[in-house]
């Protein structure tokens, strides 16, 4: 369970979030909407430990979060690509997989990748690919890394039909398993059962 | 653990390998300069401790402007969010990039200095030893750099003139250099200064780095 308690925080000057009180259970989708500019981000960033809040406090089941415990227990998508332009598909993934100490079979990675992207070769540059092919590596190494908390921040921008659907099928295979499920989007995710939070 | 470890520096050699380019070309402006020089003086009889002082300034520009490119492209906002996310400490992954990086460049600055040795009309007795001291000045360089481009990489503009406060950590380097070539240069103890001073900068260096690399580009 992660509690977020009197959370608020700062950027210069600016109070961004501002007490802010959430409970997230095992199992729960967690929807954060807010308009642009409201801290729908910096709130996701706070929860992954990659900001410093002001005040207030994150637990994950009872511990306060720190490095370890988010790097262990937690995956983080920004809104931006962060695959290695130089690389290949294939490449990408390992290096990702290698940063995240995961090593599934070959085997899975083939059903992940022809799951995701049908039939591509897997050889061809990250920079030649289009922005909805970048962005189906998140979901790939979402599936492959697997931890058990996901932090998805506008996880469906850039997605065609056929890929939101296959990504709404992952994160409902995930609630199944027990796992959280953090996402900020303006777009509802068309799964039952979401609890959603709105900024203000 | 520590074999993923490894399979991750094998994948950032190969990354670093395709940056080649990027380095041929600024090796290409060594010898550019370095001929320059070597025209614009060539009736006055230019003493060793000179050339090898345009040769270092120089050096010390493509190393940092290779060390900058570098964090640029891998060190982008969503990258670092990864790597903070990732397994492996930061400080671990900048060490690496790091020692890629200097490997590459030690790489060129041997293939070129022939080149440099030549436009400078250098003694070639001096071929290896020169490339001794680039090898081990291009170490403490390459880890300075790294704090200046984590630094000048930060979201904000105003932490960024920050950066210049690192700059004075590369005078001892020069200042080494020359002195050593007025010691015999088959001496070992001409070149403890460069290992001690690399030392210093391992120990503080990739927590300087991550630490800016967290604090001012998320």
């Amino acid at each position: 369970m992660i509690k977020i308690s009197d959370l608020s925080f700062a950027r210069g000057n600016q109070l961004i979030l501002k007490n802010i009180n959430i409970e997230i259970r095992p199992s729960e989708i967690f929807l954060v909407k807010g308009a642009n500019g409201k801290g729908k981000t910096t709130l996701l960033s706070c929860i992954a430990n990659l900001l410093e809040p002001l005040s207030g406090s994150i637990t994950y089941f009872s511990e306060k979060i720190d490095s370890a415990i988010t790097s262990k227990n937690f995956t983080f998508w920004g809104e931006e690509n962060y695959g290695i332009e130089d690389f290949s598909i294939i490449k990408n993934i390992h290096y990702w997989l290698n940063a995240n100490n995961a090593s599934p079979k070959e085997e899975n990675i083939k059903k992940t990748i022809s799951y995701l992207y049908g039939s591509i070769d897997i050889k061809k540059k990250f920079s030649t690919l289009s922005y909805g092919q970048k962005r189906k590596i998140k979901i790939l190494l979402l599936m492959l890394i697997d931890k058990p908390v996901w932090i998805l921040d506008d996880p469906y921008n850039g997605l065609d039909d056929e890929t939101i659907h296959r990504l709404n099928e992952i994160i409902l295979l995930k609630r199944r398993g027990n796992g959280i499920i953090i996402i900020a989007s303006h777009q509802h995710p068309k799964i039952e059962g979401v609890k959603e939070f709105q900024i203000l | 653990m520590i074999k993923n470890f490894f399979l991750f520096c094998l994948k950032e050699w190969q990354l670093m390998t395709l940056k080649s380019l990027q380095s041929l070309v600024l090796f290409s402006f060594i010898i550019i300069s370095s001929t320059i020089f070597g025209l614009a003086l060539r009736y006055i009889q230019v003493d060793l401790k000179i050339s090898m002082s345009v040769v270092w300034i120089i050096l010390f520009l493509v190393a940092m402007i290779k060390v900058e490119k570098v964090y640029q492209e891998d060190f982008s906002e969503p990258k670092i969010q990864q790597y903070i996310m990732s397994s492996l400490s930061l400080e671990a992954i900048v060490f690496v990039k790091n020692i890629f990086i200097y490997l590459n460049l030690s790489f060129f600055f041997f293939i070129t200095s022939p080149f440099i040795f030549l436009a400078l009309s250098l003694n070639f007795e001096l071929f290896l030893y020169v490339n001794l001291l680039a090898t081990l000045s291009l170490l403490s360089i390459v880890f300075i750099s790294s704090i200046t481009a984590s630094i000048t990489n930060s979201k904000n503009n105003r932490h960024a003139i920050m950066s210049v406060m690192t700059l004075p950590l590369f005078i001892p380097i020069l200042i080494f250099t020359i002195s050593a070539l007025d010691m015999d240069l088959k001496n070992i103890n001409s070149y403890v200064f460069f290992i001690a001073y690399f030392l210093l900068n391992l120990a503080f260096s990739p927590l300087l780095t991550s630490f800016a690399l967290k604090k001012l580009s998320i």
